[in-house]
């Protein structure tokens, strides 16, 4: 394999090679820890740079990608052993977060063996120097992490996605139409809902006024999640609004009430069944009648799935090595122009004022390059962690074409297989980011 | 911009042994902000300090970097040394070059290259520091003392004597609390209420005692220093105002045949009452569960006969509000029931113990009342079935305790002596009775306990066996009790008159729901967990919040006593000033950014971000969003991790330091 | 209905009169018991002692047999049959012991048929049905449940209603029209394993149990396990050989099959339960 060979290559010509460690430590177990290991003259290789935070609690994933950005070799997150933490729960809290975190980095294909995670009390300065003793000869054995984005530029070679041939697309208005059409014109005749947010026939449409209901449609092209449109302020301003959902975009409405970021009593929601409208998401999806409508118009059964699938470009993906993995999406990546279509499209997406734009600190470079490109699809992913719903958009609205909802997938399967949750499905459920478990796993933490 | 001074510490030849520090102050002389950088033998001691205090003044430096020891060991001398010159103390930064560099390194020239970057890592910081001012949070210099038990007295009268006053919510109609309901105690025999009936009377009488009796903690809001609390005054359908107690009405009453809760149903009280003849307040209640008046309009005959015009049949429950600055929590025990009958299934009790089948089987706290000089039967001990005097009497130890099958792995720690001390009260009323006794272990450390224990099996004729019961049967009207002795090896078997299981101790009901209210934690038996075992014993995770008593671990009285008495004293502390001070390095949300997600809300392990409003000036709503309780927020930082738009963050470690640091790095 | 039976050794010899007793009853319950062909020993109390493996492949094969007869429900009326057949399914539920006792016993083992007890068999058939069944409603009789200590023990094995102080025989009684007391023997062991042993402490044991039950009001003591039976009935003359004069008077107390007064209700003849082969059959 080609990187194998790199890395042997660089191996051979890098025998003086000093590893640059980052370590992130909580103040109370592990800076402790190794203050312990000087004071019982414990040495260890002069590697490794502590940065000294509260608590794991406060040590936000970014930094893991920070410490990649300014040159390091490996990074360490360590902090108090379950129990012991300082402040009773950070070190659960950052647990729950460094499982979806891994997920994430390893769909990105960074190089796991990188990035090492654990707990040290402040009794532990032997376990300190063994930790750091052991880092250290282990990225010496790797070497320079030269592979982060694919040296930094997009290789050609790099490996793509198989993607079926397209489906055939025959155009059909759904007999729902009509009475969709005239449950809005009543609404808003009667003044039960100022706004509807509808599908027209060019995107979506914003109607006010009971005579316009006509311009709505329901058809199979109306894929877009409407529910998106309910955060823009000037839609806000216009009263209470009707919107339009499928089964699936409903899904979002539960996350943002959740997240208080809507007053479910004061919207209107249309749900349609539907039975697929033929993009990608519809193959795995099953919901067919929305649950929490207001109001549902039609009716849908069909098959739960495609008869002839697409292929699954997400298994595609995690079968590469990690290595190729990050040259694809160093690939994909470099078609980014930071548009931030991606976040304008996704209903999870509500800042006031996105972390992208914030300039003290730049937590994400803000130019399109594989730097700033990776750390801004690793915000974007990892704030939708447990909270994505697969609408898709986001890879529907991007205009290079970049399967971004691919690594919300990965997420999503994370938040699934180790907290049994998925986003949007059960209103009752407790978030996964901002709750713990005792026994959230950490097979991963040393 | 910056003046940066940098102050490399040689800590004698601790670090410069391995850290070149000439190399370190020239190189770091040259980083950005940097315009003094010196090293010096000793930067701790006087001649250091006064080095630092000098340079501050004379380069009028807006931030200085101390590279030495560790910030656990020296960031308060030098933050006091930059104050006194004049520099905010929040604008000092350590390097610690000793413990995690010179200290544990060898090669030289690698050891000052790191020395150079964790400097380099610090200045990164200081330039990005702010000053910071402590917070001042004010205090509401009252106290309330939750549990009118023995610990809740102590802890009550020690806060009142110190000058604060205090609010004290009881329950029950009277103070006194378990203590209240015994008969004599280990290891001295002095007589339970003879000790504590005074001490009942001062709480009564204490000016600075606010007494709620028959009340129940509704609700706390607020933080240390400044909490509300709700009170639930229960219903007495007697006005205390009025009464004088005089006992005309429970005198006349004519249902006088209602299990005394006082005497855990030894003895029997009117539907008016007062629990026992001392107590506190001396103010009769009606139960309203059996009261005819009350059920049916009958009776009446207590209001007609009090003279006071006291009894108020239209009395109902009242909510106060109070204001307190700490809370102490003194809830106290109850005893694990062990009847076959349980409101969780992992509890069925000891149904081969016969208790609640066979009336003769009774627990340590019943027997207690039977063998008091002042319990139902006046102080002559008859067992509870037909009032004969008990010749045999058999007690169990470690009924439930020390008990996986019954989910209490843990000792009760007291039965070990209040068994003993059952033997010898026995023996002392019952001359020619025999005590027998089943123990798994004699736990008797404590002053004077094992010699006790000696004295109850020496001089009383105590006849101990080490071993499990099996079953108890009844026949003829005598207990059969069906043992082991596992010294000797043989089975025993006695014919008892009175069987007495000292069950395991458990916290009181409800416990866990008033914790859930003050936000404090328990255990997964419902005992309230102590900040940390062995270094903060009374302190809980909620500031302003201690625990006292048996409501924390199962304990006896002289320890629960001291435990109270500490709590008193962790209370004064904070009363003793009108303002608490506050280490300033919280978190803080910017409020216009914020998109009140409250991720944050849910992650807080102190609950100390609340929902909050952005108003404009005349009050008109402009927006949502989460805002941070600088009285409860003791920061951690989860908070910020969690925020998507990093519109919360943490003072002394904020995003724009930390990134500095990181990014110093490249 | 048809049920599988295993009989076990005691109710092919010294106990036969429980299964002229058993088929009598539920013959007329419309249960028909339907003897597994070739049936071995089930190793009772005494294989365990000597080969753990033998005590579980003795009942293993008949266990075997059972499934290989087709039958759903085994029903073995004593209860040390019972529990060994119990403690396979168990072994063969819990761990891999499933092919390895397969492999020795030279059949299949699913260990999905149901063991009964004769409780049990009673159950199924319906505690209405039972009491509707009810021809001489046994008004005279104030029975002492006795269950003696295999039939509910050991308790995760049995999964008994209540090990110690179980109730569910006295349902049963209770459909008959007889009374039952509470005492205090009723899971005591009887000293049946030690009948050729140590005759001191059977004796001993067997008159707590009949004084006990006396002394509580009772004038008959019901069992479930032929053990018991042979012990209390048999040994009740040497017992009141010994003891009969601390009391002043002989015990006389019957000891009835717990299908024995269920036929006795049903209106079977006493000769016809065997009732008449006991050796107290008068008060």
């Amino acid at each position: 394999m080609s990187d194998d060979s790199t890395r042997d290559g660089t191996m051979t010509e890098n025998k003086g090679f000093e590893p640059k460690i980052v370590a992130y430590v909580c103040n109370w177990c592990t800076y402790l820890g190794a203050d312990l290991a000087g004071t019982t003259r414990l040495e260890y290789p002069p590697n490794v740079r502590i940065i000294r935070l509260p608590c794991t609690g406060r040590i936000d994933f970014n930094l893991i990608v920070k410490g990649f950005e300014i040159g390091a070799d490996a990074v360490l997150v360590s902090g108090c052993h379950p129990g012991d933490c300082h402040y009773t729960a950070g070190n659960y809290h950052a647990r729950r977060r460094w499982i979806l975190f891994r997920e994430l980095l390893d769909t990105l294909g960074f190089d796991l063996r990188r990035i090492h995670f654990t707990w040290i009390s402040a009794a532990e300065g032997k376990k300190w120097q063994q930790v750091i003793t052991e880092m250290t000869e282990q990225t010496r054995q790797l070497g320079p992490y030269t592979d982060l984005y694919a040296n930094g530029s997009a290789q050609d070679s790099a490996n793509d996605l198989p993607s079926g041939p397209p489906t055939p697309f025959e155009f059909k208005t759904l007999p729902a139409e009509g009475a969709l059409r005239e449950s809005c014109r009543k609404l808003l005749a009667d003044g039960t809902v100022k706004v509807v947010i509808g599908y027209g026939q060019r995107g979506p449409a914003i109607l006010t006024r009971a005579e316009d209901a006509g311009r709505l449609v329901w058809n199979n092209r109306c894929v877009s999640n409407l529910t998106t449109y309910l955060k823009r302020k000037e839609i806000k301003a216009l009263g209470k609004p009707a919107v339009v959902v499928k089964p699936c975009d409903e899904k979002s409405l539960v996350v943002l009430e959740k997240e208080s970021q809507l007053d479910r009593k004061n919207i209107h929601v249309i749900g349609m069944a539907c039975e697929g409208v033929g993009e990608p998401k519809c193959t795995f999806c099953t919901a067919r009648t929305p649950r929490f409508a207001d109001e549902t118009l039609g009716e849908a059964a069909g098959p739960a799935s495609l008869a002839d699938p697409p292929p699954n470009r997400f298994a595609a993906l995690m079968a590469m090595a990690p290595a190729e993995r990050m040259a694809f999406w160093a690939k994909q990546f470099d078609r980014c122009v930071k548009c931030y279509a991606c976040r304008q499209v996704c209903p999870m997406c509500y800042c006031e004022r996105c972390i992208a734009d914030k300039n003290r600190p730049i937590a994400i470079d803000p130019a399109p390059s594989a730097k700033g490109n990776f750390a801004w699809q690793i915000a974007r992913a990892f704030h939708l962690a447990a909270r994505c719903v697969g609408c898709g958009e986001c890879s529907r609205a991007c205009p290079a074409g970049i399967d971004l909802a691919l690594l919300n997938i990965a997420l999503h399967k994370a938040a699934q297989v180790n907290f049994g949750y998925d986003a949007g499905v059960d209103p009752a459920a407790e978030p996964v980011v901002g709750s713990y478990a005792l026994q959230d796993k950490e097979d991963f933490i040393g | 911009m910056s003046k940066i001074g940098v102050f490399t510490c040689w800590c004698g030849e601790n670090i410069a042994r391995t850290v070149d520090v000439d190399e370190v102050a020239k190189r770091v002389a040259g980083f950005p902000g940097v315009v003094c950088s010196l090293n010096y033998k000793y930067m701790c001691s006087d001649p250091g300090q006064a080095m630092v205090r000098e340079k501050i003044a004379s380069e009028k430096l807006d931030g200085i970097v101390v590279a030495s020891c560790s910030p656990h060991m020296h960031l308060k001398t030098f933050r006091k040394a930059a104050q006194t010159a004049g520099l905010n103390p929040y604008l000092v930064e350590m390097a610690n070059i000793r413990e995690q560099c010179s200290w544990v390194h060898h090669d030289k020239p690698s050891a000052t290259a790191k020395a150079i970057d964790i400097i380099r890592l610090s200045v990164a910081k200081v330039r990005n520091d702010v000053p910071l001012r402590p917070i001042q949070v004010p205090v509401t210099r009252r106290a309330l003392v939750i549990g009118g038990g023995v610990a809740g007295i102590q802890a009550a009268l020690d806060i009142a004597d110190a000058g604060h006053e205090v609010v004290m919510v009881e329950r029950e109609p009277s103070i006194g609390g378990k203590m209240a309901g015994l008969s004599e105690t280990f290891p001295t025999l002095d007589c339970s209420q003879c000790i504590l009936t005074p001490r009942m009377v001062e709480v009564g009488q204490h000016p600075r005692i606010k007494l709620y009796s028959y009340s129940e903690v509704e609700a706390v809001d607020g933080f240390v220093g400044n909490f509300k609390i709700k009170i639930r005054q229960k219903a007495r359908y007697v006005d205390v105002s009025k009464c004088t107690g005089c006992g005309d009405c429970w005198s006349v009453c004519p249902l006088k045949k209602n299990p005394s809760e006082f005497d855990y149903g030894m003895g029997m009280r009117p539907a008016i009452y007062i629990p026992f003849p001392q107590a506190v307040p001396a103010r009769p209640v009606i139960d309203k569960k059996v009261c005819a008046k009350l059920i049916r309009n009958g009776c009446g005959l207590c209001e007609k006969k009090c003279k006071a015009g006291a009894i108020d049949f239209k009395d109902e429950d009242r909510v106060v509000e109070e204001s307190v600055g700490c809370i102490v929590v003194a809830t106290g025990y109850k005893l694990y029931n062990i009847a076959k009958e349980q409101p969780k299934a992992s509890l069925a009790g000891y149904g081969e113990y016969g208790y609640g089948k066979y009336k003769d089987v009774i627990d340590s706290l019943q027997f207690e009342r039977l063998i008091s000089a002042s319990g139902p039967t006046g102080g002559v001990f008859k067992r509870p079935s037909d009032g004969a005097i008990p010749k045999n009497v058999v007690f169990i130890s470690c009924v439930g305790s020390r008990d996986n099958a019954k989910g209490m792995p843990y000792c009760s720690k007291i039965c070990c002596m209040y068994t003993a001390k059952h033997t010898m009260l026995y023996k002392h009323k019952v001359h020619d009775g025999q005590a027998h006794v089943f123990y798994m272990d004699i736990r008797a450390g404590g002053k004077g306990y094992d010699e006790f224990v000696r004295r109850a099996i020496e001089q009383d004729g105590a006849r101990y066996y080490r071993g499990r019961v099996s079953k108890i049967t009844q026949e003829n009207g005598k207990l059969i009790v069906r043992g082991a002795d596992t010294l000797a090896g043989t089975p025993v078997e006695i014919e008892a008159d009175l069987v007495v299981l000292a069950s395991a101790m458990r916290p009181a009901d409800g416990v866990e729901e008033l914790a859930q209210k003050l936000n404090i934690g328990y255990d997964e038996f419902g005992f309230l967990m102590e900040s940390h075992p062995k270094l903060r014993p009374v302190e809980t995770n909620t500031g302003g919040v201690f625990i006292a008593g048996a409501c924390q671990a199962p304990k006896d009285i002289p320890e629960a006593v001291a435990q109270a008495s500490a709590a008193a004293s962790k209370v004064q502390v904070m009363l003793a000033a009108d303002e608490l001070t506050r280490e300033p390095e919280i978190a803080a949300i910017n409020e216009q950014t914020c998109a009140a997600c409250y991720t944050c809300l849910h992650t807080c392990p102190y609950h100390a971000i609340e929902r909050a409003e952005v108003r404009t000036g005349r009050g008109v709503f402009i927006k949502n969003t989460a805002r941070v309780n600088a009285g409860l927020c003791m920061g951690c930082g989860t908070c910020v991790s969690v925020c998507p738009s990093k519109s919360a963050d943490l003072q002394g470690f904020s995003e724009q330091q930390i990134y500095a640091m990181v990014e110093s790095l490249v | 209905m048809n049920i599988g039976y295993y009989p076990g050794c005691a109710l092919h010899g010294s106990s036969n009169d429980y299964e002229q007793s058993l088929r009598a009853c539920l013959g007329l319950l419309d249960v028909q018991l339907q003897e597994i062909k070739d049936w071995i020993c089930c190793g009772a109390t005494a294989a365990h002692s000597l080969n753990h493996k033998l005590s579980l492949a003795l009942p293993a094969r008949n266990l075997a047999l059972a499934e290989r007869d087709g039958h759903k429900q085994l029903f073995a009326p004593c209860p040390l049959c019972s529990m060994q057949l119990l403690k396979v399914q168990k072994a063969i539920a819990g761990n891999g012991a499933r092919g390895e006792l397969a492999q020795i016993v030279e059949a299949d083992l699913r260990g999905d048929s149901q063991v009964l007890n004769l409780i049990q068999v009673f159950q199924n058939i319906g505690l209405d049905r039972l009491k509707a069944a009810v021809k001489i409603p046994q008004k005279e009789i104030t029975a002492a449940c006795y269950y003696g200590c295999l039939l509910t023990r050991p308790p995760d094995v049995t999964h008994f209603d209540d090990f110690e102080q179980p109730t569910s025989m006295e349902a049963v009684v209770a459909a008959t029209g007889a009374k039952t007391v509470d005492w205090n023997y009723k899971t005591e062991c009887c000293g049946a394993g030690m009948t050729m042993a140590n005759e001191d402490t059977v004796l001993d044991l067997a008159h707590k149990i009949l004084s006990n039950a006396a002394a509580h009001g009772a004038n008959c003591i019901v069992v479930a396990c032929p053990m018991c039976h042979v012990n209390l009935d048999m040994k009740q003359e040497a017992v009141n050989r010994r003891y009969g004069k601390k009391h002043g008077k002989k015990l006389g107390m019957v000891v009835y099959y717990l299908s024995d007064l269920v036929g006795l209700a049903l209106g079977i003849s006493a000769e016809q339960l065997g009732i008449d082969r006991h050796f107290v059959t008068k008060a």
